[in-house]
């Protein structure tokens, strides 16, 4: 997650040549990026789960 | 509706307006009325993009697509978290760092005018459209359900949004926006409270969900892979994940919402609310629909909705057959009322009960009754016939108590605000921005600028409300603005791919490719199947390959040349 979110950050990088200047990413909100990420990507998937098994239960 | 409702639609209506002026104090300045200087709390804004996605047609059409087909139309939104994670790491940054006030003013800057002005173009035209629609579906709705003039009603929801977008300017619209969602979740609960205790005592929800599970509506899942198909778990994971990186990075309704944050933390903060929030809404939405089924097993519910049709039938040559109809569906719903309280009463949860397939076959019937009945309509008035969208108003108005009416009808009128503030102030800034200031008058002071913003407010106001004057008149001109709207979508993503994400593009694969984008998917639409989800996939995919091709035959970018 860490590499995937360096890559983002470098084509920042490379945009802020192309037109929007400005700092890249802090390392403070870099480093909490990937754990929002894993929730956001986590919560998602308890919520198909429920609705796949309320759909299941509630069929039955 | 009684005197309270009045009284509570009325004073909803001044609070939007008032309090959207009094925000006009801290907008003399175009950064300000634009941008609300980047000064937005990330909450703030963050409930500001999701009351701008979520329009009356949402509130009344969901919760009628949750009647009648169930939960499957959640699948529509599991590609938005993931959008939002790839947004908050690439758009966010993008446009908060280039201090940009529209998403094409960047593309400018990173390839040319003429790409610029292009995609300008296509926002203003399907967006002004849509904010047409997006005003004339409830008011066509409640002037039918509540019997009020269509003209009046078009202008109980449009002015007061013009105006206080007019005056008070982005800052308005977002403060305003927390408000109306509050309203919209507060009316939704009080729906659902109703919908729960109106059940009869001996039925619980549980059983009342088995009920409604019993005929398909729990089943939120379709895991088949079938690209004709409209909402199954794939076409929403990555037909959804294309559709929202278009909506929520390219289309300038929501870029400006979180340009107005106070910092790019701030901006991904208000897009991460949606990321978490927007699918137990949507989900919760959709159950408010599955329980009016349920309520509906035990309360007898009209055989059709929309009754301004019903009636021009009724007093025609084919009232008869019509009346005829109705007798069938009154025994084919006793039938399956009793059916119903047999297999709630038999716990209703053993799949091969007898009670349970009694309750199948006496909700078939009721279904196949009520298609003959549409059929009916269909045929005698010579037009198309659904009444998905009048299942909720039609619940509200005659189930829900005095003041609660009130209540959920001016959460529908937040809904449809909302959405058209968000829109007109997003139509005006690409206006001033993009066309005005970059065409017209490059060089003006302020003052200038923040004037013709508000013009430009209050025109394109005016547009939308003549406009859905004429929406409602012409019914399947929503139908024809949808499809229309899903041409550009996934190719204007592609110019954003381009410009954000591959430095080997330049302006003339740009341009190009988005020409060629809209022609393919143009294509795909005349002459095959492909659900439009799918559309947002194939424009972003074939812009990106023609951009490429393009660019590489006509020698790069000069981004490419700086690195």
């Amino acid at each position: 997650m860490r590499t995937v979110v360096a890559r983002f950050y470098t084509a920042e990088t490379m945009a802020s040549t192309t037109g929007p200047t400005g700092t890249s990413g802090t390392k403070d909100s870099a480093d909490r990026l990937p754990l929002i990420f894993i929730g956001i990507v986590a919560l998602e998937i308890a919520a198909i789960l429920t609705l796949y098994f309320a759909g299941v239960h509630f069929a039955s | 509706m009684s005197a309270i409702d009045w009284i509570v639609v009325a004073a909803y209506l001044a609070w939007v307006v008032i309090d959207g002026v009094r925000m006009s104090k801290r907008t003399k300045e175009i950064d300000g009325y634009l941008l609300a200087s980047r000064s937005l709390p990330w909450w703030a804004v963050g409930l500001s993009v999701m009351a701008t996605q979520l329009s009356a047609i949402t509130m009344v059409s969901t919760t009628g697509q949750g009647y009648a087909s169930g939960m499957r139309f959640v699948q529509f939104y599991f590609g938005l978290p993931i959008a939002m994670i790839i947004l908050s790491v690439t758009a966010v940054p993008f446009f908060w760092r280039a201090k940009v006030y529209t998403a094409y003013e960047f593309l400018e800057r990173r390839f040319d005018s003429k790409t610029r002005t292009l995609t300008a173009f296509l926002f203003l035209l399907s967006r002004g459209l849509s904010c047409s629609v997006v005003i004339a579906a409830p008011s066509v709705i409640l002037s039918i359900v509540l019997g009020w003039n269509l003209t009046l009603t078009v202008l109980a929801i449009g002015a007061p949004t013009v105006i206080y977008t007019m005056v008070g300017g982005v800052q308005a619209v977002t403060w305003t926006d927390v408000k109306q969602m509050a309203i919209v979740v507060i009316g939704i609960l009080a729906a659902v409270t109703v919908l729960i205790l109106g059940l009869p005592h001996d039925v619980s929800l549980g059983s009342a969900l088995h009920l409604a599970g019993a005929v398909g509506k729990m089943q939120a899942l379709d895991f088949h892979f079938d690209l004709t198909q409209k909402y199954t778990l794939w076409s929403g994971l990555i037909g959804g994940l294309f559709l929202s990186l278009s909506y929520f990075g390219c289309d300038q309704s929501q870029v400006q919402r979180y340009l107005t944050a106070k910092s790019v933390e701030g901006g991904r903060r208000s897009l991460f609310v949606s990321a978490y929030a927007k699918i137990p809404l949507q989900a919760l939405i959709l159950l408010t629909g599955v329980l009016m089924f349920a309520f509906f097993l035990f309360h007898k519910a009209p055989m059709l909705f929309n009754a301004a049709p019903v009636d021009r039938l009724k007093a025609g040559p084919r009232a008869a057959e019509y009346h005829a109809l109705e007798q069938e569906y009154d025994r084919a719903y006793e039938t399956r009322r009793q059916a119903a309280e047999s297999m709630a009463g038999a716990g209703g949860e053993s799949t091969v009960s007898a009670e349970r397939q009694a309750f199948v076959a006496a909700d078939t019937e009721v279904r196949a009754v009520r298609d003959r009945a549409k059929a009916l309509v269909k045929d005698a008035t010579k037009a198309d016939y659904d009444d998905v969208n009048y299942v909720f108003p039609t619940f509200v108005t005659t189930y829900m108590p005095v003041g609660l009416v009130g209540l959920v009808i001016a959460a529908i009128f937040a809904a449809a605000m909302s959405a058209s503030a968000g829109e007109l102030n997003s139509l005006a800034t690409a206006t001033v921005i993009d066309i005005y200031k970059r065409h017209v008058r490059p060089v003006a002071d302020d003052s200038h600028y923040l004037l013709v913003s508000k013009i430009a407010t209050a025109a394109w106001g005016l547009f939308a409300c003549v406009g859905a004057m004429y929406a409602v008149q012409l019914g399947s001109l929503i139908e024809v603005v949808n499809t229309f709207g899903s041409y550009f979508y996934g190719s204007i993503l592609g110019v954003f791919i381009l410009a954000i994400g591959l430095k080997r593009a330049n302006g003339h694969g740009a341009f190009v490719g988005l020409i060629g984008g809209m022609i393919v998917v143009w294509a795909a639409v005349t002459y095959t199947k492909v659900a439009f989800l799918w559309l947002n996939v194939l424009g972003a995919v074939v812009v990106t390959v023609i951009g490429l091709v393009v660019s590489a035959a006509t020698g790069g970018s000069k981004a490419e040349a700086r690195t």
